[in-house]
């Protein structure tokens, strides 16, 4: 996997994740610019168990274009992106 | 084509007024009103929603969708409206309102809207009932 240092993305969450967090937004250092990597880093600051981040049960935005779940894994980013993460819509 | 996320919905009689004025071959259109039911999932008495949408993607995502119905079901015209904060029991949550040549398209692209709506818009609903509150999860 590519090996970037200092790669500095802001993370907002929205909705039950803000509250898992405790914030609605993070700035994350990645130093692999992936997805994967990203949730890793993520899931090492949640307060516990059952807050961690289940991939298959988020809505994810990059720059706010939303990405399909098949996409993810193709995920580069690059400083100063903006990472949507969202539940699963409930509205209606 | 109207999508609108908002605290208040407009006067359900405006939006069809609206659409009806929008063209003269309109035969049919068919309304979806969500409303707040008095129960929660588990039974407990609800309170309120509070419901909480994306500041941009839900507007897009809506009015993606509306573009999508429209073609697909040769609507003349679509109206979605969906409100944001504090909803109580018995109160409006949502308005889908479709205009079409006839009933047969009308019926598909409604059902089709109201599904897409609540699967896709990133707009959430926290359930406040007397035993507590929830983010619910679809």
């Amino acid at each position: 996997m590519q090996r970037r240092a200092g790669v500095v993305v802001r993370v907002r969450l929205f909705a039950s994740l803000r509250e898992a967090f405790g914030t609605s937004e993070i700035d994350v250092i990645l130093h692999e610019n992936t997805f994967e990597y990203l949730i890793k880093e993520l899931n090492k600051a949640v307060r516990s168990k059952d807050q961690v981040l289940d991939v298959d049960r988020l809505l994810v935005a990059v720059n706010e274009e939303i990405i399909s779940h098949s996409k993810l894994r193709e995920l580069k980013f690059k400083s100063g992106d903006l990472i949507d993460l969202m539940p699963l819509p409930s509205g209606g | 084509m109207k999508a609108k996320i908002s605290e208040r919905l407009d006067p359900l009689v405006e939006i069809i007024s609206e659409l009806k004025r929008s063209s003269d071959e309109i035969g049919a259109i068919l309304v979806f009103i969500g409303v707040v039911r008095g129960r929660g999932r588990d039974g407990s008495k609800v309170l309120r929603l509070e419901y909480e949408a994306h500041p941009t993607l839900a507007n897009k995502v809506m009015r993606k969708i509306l573009e999508e119905a429209i073609s697909k079901h040769g609507l003349i015209g679509a109206t979605i409206e969906h409100r944001v904060g504090e909803v109580k029991v018995g109160e409006d949550i949502m308005y889908v309102v479709v205009a079409s040549r006839h009933r047969g398209e009308g019926f598909k692209a409604l059902e089709e809207l109201v599904d897409r709506i609540k699967k896709e818009v990133p707009i959430w609903k926290k359930e406040v009932t007397e035993s507590g509150a929830y983010w619910v999860k679809e």
